[in-house]
């Protein structure tokens, strides 16, 4: 396996990087890091970060409208000190995982 | 003290490869599985070991191999989980996927993960089998009908970051729920298949971007997720890498707050954190009678010579002068440290 990098396919260069990255970071954070072949069982069993307070109606909107294809669970309850302006959405599809934080 | 380790404290996962045997020789297989790849574990030796991992705090059994369908007695290792309380999730290919397995694992799986690696040219390519793809992607379609949450595993190489915005709008397409970015590990067959054709901490830079403006574009029908370890986070908190130092009368907490995730492998050996993690490293053999006796004495034996081979990767992935991007593949650094061979330096 050899040829292009997959981001220069994309047209995305080293100089571009720094400033994509900053905006990345902003609105996609990584919680937790999985092992090769173990899904993410805490992104149908887990968390969703809304970082502004505004869009939070409408991302719980939409996971209520998984409800008649999935059993969707849902809580709500503000970051806290971190991020007085966001909330957290957990999600629970099926069976949550049990005990812990 | 709970150290949280790189899944959180919530999810205290083992993951089981209960057989080597597979239908396919993907090119990026880290456990050299294959047809005539035979090896595999006695069910009274998995049930054995989940009742010892579940009395010590594992709540998550994700099943891997090989290819978990072609283990004869998979639904009794699932029930058995269960019965347990565990979370069971099962990561196929998903060529072999019928109307009668599904049933099943309706029944027994919280979870199912199907592999994807990328557009379908690459995607048979990897899987080294002109109709991977196809057959696949049939298989989703009953997936999705048997209502079982699902998503797809995509093996990020240092060639096919382009093909990602594809497979998100294919996942979407086919129902999935969750979309999982992992960088691909040099390990097994990839060692000999796919030599430096691991995605470098720039191309994992580039890739947090691309998943971050997928995420964007697919909120509230897809979680993309993308595994990777962050050093923000790890500077904020070490014992996500369990960069620490040993907890005191570590014997008299439970191994899933000293060590997680776990590995059960084939020949039944139960390593830390990766398959394939040098076997110096081994917590016990589940094969063996005494296991719960070995598990009990690695608490004080073993515990702290993985937290020193996980302080050593720390201050060396953390080193400023050997990074210039924000992300890196803890795991396979963790498995390269663990043999002793040269982590990557990046700067």
């Amino acid at each position: 396996m050899s040829g292009d990098r997959g981001s220069a396919k994309l047209g995305a260069t080293a100089e571009s990087l720094e400033k994509s990255l900053a905006a990345a970071q902003v609105s996609y954070k990584i919680e937790r890091w999985w092992k090769y072949g173990q899904p993410a069982v805490d992104r149908v069993t887990g968390v969703i970060n809304v970082t502004n307070v505004a869009d939070a109606g409408k991302v719980l909107q939409q996971l209520i409208g998984l409800q008649g294809k999935l059993q969707v669970g849902l809580e709500v309850f503000p970051y806290g000190i971190v991020n007085p302006d966001g909330v957290h959405i957990n999600v629970n599809i099926n069976e949550p995982a049990g005990g812990g934080v | 003290m709970d150290c949280s380790g790189p899944n959180g404290s919530k999810y205290r996962v083992i993951q089981l490869h209960p057989t080597r045997r597979c239908n396919l020789s993907c090119l990026h297989c880290y456990s050299s599985s294959s047809p005539q790849n035979g090896d595999s574990l006695s069910p009274h030796v998995l049930t054995q070991a989940l009742q010892v991992l579940s009395e010590e705090g594992f709540n998550v059994a994700s099943i891997s191999g090989g290819e978990p369908l072609l283990y004869k007695p998979l639904f009794e290792v699932l029930r058995f989980a269960r019965s347990l309380g565990m979370t069971v999730t099962l990561t196929t290919n998903g060529m072999l996927l019928n109307e009668a397995l599904l049933s099943q694992l309706a029944e027994t799986a919280h979870l199912l993960a199907v592999s994807l690696d990328g557009v379908p040219a690459s995607h048979n390519r990897m899987r080294a089998h002109p109709q991977a793809f196809e057959k696949m992607a049939r298989n989703v379609k009953m997936v999705r009908d048997a209502k079982i949450p699902f998503g797809f595993i995509f093996a990020l190489t240092l060639y096919n970051l382009d093909e990602l915005a594809w497979v998100a709008n294919f996942a979407t397409e086919q129902g999935a729920t969750l979309l999982q970015v992992h960088p691909l590990e040099e390990e097994g067959r990839a060692r000999q298949e796919l030599q430096g054709a691991a995605p470098d901490e720039e191309e994992l830079a580039h890739t947090f971007v691309e998943v971050a403006r997928l995420q964007a574009l697919y909120s509230g029908k897809l979680a993309i997720q993308f595994d990777a370890a962050d050093r923000q986070s790890l500077v904020a908190d070490p014992s996500r890498a369990f960069a620490m130092s040993p907890v005191a009368e570590p014997a008299s907490l439970p191994l899933s707050s000293l060590a997680a995730p776990l590995v059960l492998e084939h020949d039944g050996a139960l390593t830390p954190f990766q398959y394939g993690v040098s076997r110096d490293y081994r917590i016990a053999d589940a094969s063996q009678p005494d296991f719960r006796d070995q598990v009990a004495s690695w608490k004080t034996d073993g515990y702290p010579r993985l937290l020193d081979l996980c302080s050593r990767v720390y201050a060396h992935k953390m080193d400023p002068r050997h990074y210039r991007y924000p992300f890196f593949n803890w795991y396979s650094a963790v498995l390269r440290e663990s043999k002793q061979e040269q982590l990557v330096q990046i700067a």
